[in-house]
């Protein structure tokens, strides 16, 4: 049995990880184990700390906070930050999704990079830009902007505006996750909880995705973004774990982060440690 | 410095190499600055200190004065006299150590990805961690009772690395459990000054050939004694040849006048396993694990004749029985209320 412990599962519906985990591996169920069998395993996400159960256990350590910590220099996240440890070093194994953040929980021994995976499926590019254009009342004879964040210090809202500023020509559309955390940017075309297929079709609109992060890792969103192929203006934090080629979607799968390939690395990690999948 | 590794050689370059290189291919807390290995090069075999320097490995000597039975009995100790030599060289290797941890590891031991860390992770002055041990049937010795059988090689020769690795991560988990193997085993290095060491000989009975206890059993009584807990981790993986420096030991040399085998060691036992080997008894014995008495006992109720340093089942268990409420502290607590109470009279 492949035990799931999600901080949030799919906060707005959305298609995460966890719900294609459970739906690509059936042994899997989202429960917290009493105990744990040779051939069972768990995927514990680490800000939930450390689950005292004897058995295979796995720290998902994909949060950031390490990252925002040395970029910010505050304390707020150091309650966070001693979880995410603490399921780091207890548990058997740790795995992150990049090299940038391996260094974080090498102390507590060897840490894997596996992916979190994007829907290549899903986030693709699409071929009539017109029409998308259309479809979502935005300008045709514009350069459009496409920026996912929200009003967070580490998704650098403050460099869109001051990017905006200073290129008065391009059109914004924003993507937020939810209200309390949305952006309200003059002038933009702004979506909140806008679903995923929705997502694809306005980064396909767009002529670029800004992002404007400060930590080096690529977040999810622009992850999907490179899937969709989409050209990447990055302004934000300088180095990041690699710079997009002129086909951002051969470099997903180049680095293996769409979910076949995410899959694969799943099911050989399970067959050499003897659990059932 | 966080931790020390030492291991003791006496004579084999072969298992040199092979004990140096496996710590440092699955230690990488050496390569970051927070260990070190070392090698305590105990009476050294002629041309063993040469090819330490040669290798560049970093070791210190010990050269052991020599007793006489009679002297270690003397001292208390009983047989056989090169455990003698053997623990002087642990605690040497104690001494020797920066690292606030120590880690005593046999040259003949084989060490698997994250070993260290996890011994660490569960570390503090109240605990001793153990690794789990993997260990072939030996045909002699069989498997040691709180070890895991894997047959992966008897010498460094045959030793199948790829096939204990493939055994390592399907075995290993996160998880504790009472007792365990006395090495390779993490304890803090103060708590180890403050227990006294190692007795420099297994703790004679009524004369030199009986044995009342193991020093390392007896190390670890003291250890108990100060609240500190044995533990072994299920997921730091350790494999033993279970050859020590016997067979693969090219630089292998007979003592002069010595009627014994090399180096001074006993037929009835080897520097790796230094007391009789049964079979497991069962997972219902597990809070008592490691305890050779075990063994003993076993060989008792078996009707199989017992070492002759061995007592009978009845007093087999009534130490079991104690030992069984040193882990409950009952008697430490009880110790030191005595104590208390002796110095408030005394006061």
């Amino acid at each position: 049995m492949i035990y799931l412990n999600a901080e949030i599962v799919s906060g707005l519906g959305e298609d995460t990880f966890w719900t294609w985990f459970h739906r690509e591996f059936p042994n899997s169920v989202f429960q917290e184990p009493t105990t744990l069998r040779d051939e069972d395993v768990l995927l514990r996400y680490s800000t939930l700390g450390f689950l005292p159960v004897i058995g295979k256990q796995v720290a998902l350590c994909w949060e950031l906070y390490p990252g925002m910590k040395e970029r910010f220099g505050t304390t707020i996240w150091d309650e966070k930050i001693a979880k995410v440890r603490e399921t780091a070093r207890y548990s058997t194994y740790r795995t992150v999704a990049s090299t940038l953040t391996q260094g974080d929980y090498q102390e507590f021994g060897s840490v894997e990079i596996i992916p979190i995976g994007v829907d290549t499926d899903l986030f693709r590019p699409l071929p009539d830009r017109a029409a998308l254009r259309s479809k979502y009342g935005l300008p045709q004879d514009k350069r459009i902007g496409l920026w996912v964040g929200t009003g967070h210090p580490m998704k650098g809202y403050g460099l869109l505006l001051e990017y905006a500023r200073s290129h008065p020509d391009v059109h914004w559309i924003t993507i937020c996750k939810t209200k309390t955390e949305a952006v309200a940017m003059p002038g933009a075309t702004s979506f909140i909880k806008a679903p995923q297929a929705t997502t694809c079709e306005l980064i396909n609109a767009a002529d670029f995705f800004l992002s404007t992060s400060l930590l080096h890792p690529f977040f999810m969103a622009e992850w999907e973004a490179l899937s969709c192929n989409a050209r990447m203006e990055i302004i934000g934090e300088p180095v990041k774990e690699f710079v997009p080629s002129a086909e951002p979607r051969d470099d997903v799968f180049r680095l293996g982060w769409d979910r076949r390939q995410v899959k694969s690395v799943w099911e050989r990690f399970f067959s050499e440690r003897g659990i059932r999948w | 410095m966080r931790v020390s590794i030492v291991s003791l050689i006496y004579q084999s370059a072969v298992l040199a190499d092979w004990v140096h290189d496996s710590v440092l291919k699955f230690t990488p807390l050496i390569a970051r600055g927070d260990a070190e290995f070392f090698f305590v090069a105990n009476d050294p075999a002629p041309g063993l200190l040469a090819h330490l320097d040669r290798r560049g490995y970093p070791h210190t000597t010990n050269h052991n004065r020599a007793y006489s039975d009679d002297e270690l009995f003397a001292l208390g100790y009983g047989t056989p006299e090169y455990m003698s030599r053997v623990y002087r060289g642990y605690n040497e290797g104690i001494r020797h150590a920066r690292g606030d941890y120590v880690v005593l590891v046999n040259s003949d031991n084989y060490f698997s990805p994250d070993w260290l860390e996890n011994l660490l992770k569960y570390s503090d002055r109240t605990k001793t961690i153990s690794s789990t041990l993997v260990e072939r049937s030996h045909p002699k010795f069989g498997v040691f009772p709180g070890a895991v059988n894997g047959e992966f090689g008897g010498t460094v020769a045959e030793f199948d690395e790829a096939a204990f690795l493939s055994f390592v991560a399907a075995t290993k988990k996160t998880g504790l459990r009472a007792g365990g193997a006395y090495m390779p085993t993490l304890f803090h290095r103060d708590i180890a000054i403050e227990a006294g060491l190692y007795p420099t000989g297994n703790v004679a009975g009524s004369d030199f050939a009986h044995i009342r206890r193991y020093g390392d059993e007896a190390f670890f009584d003291a250890l108990e004694l100060l609240g500190v807990e044995h533990l072994t981790a299920l997921d730091s993986i350790v494999y033993h040849l279970k050859e020590g420096e016997r067979e693969d030991a090219p630089l292998l040399r007979t003592l002069e006048g010595d009627s014994r085998e090399p180096n001074g060691i006993d037929s009835q036992f080897t520097q790796a396993t230094p007391y009789p080997i049964a079979p497991a008894i069962g997972p219902v014995y597990d809070p008592l694990y490691p305890n050779p008495r075990h063994a003993l006992l076993v060989a008792g109720l078996l009707g199989k004749p017992l070492p002759r340093s061995a007592t009978t089942p009845m007093q087999l268990l009534r130490e079991m029985a104690v030992q069984a409420l040193r882990r409950t502290h009952l008697l430490g607590v009880a110790r030191r209320v005595r104590q208390a109470l002796g110095s408030m009279r005394a006061s």
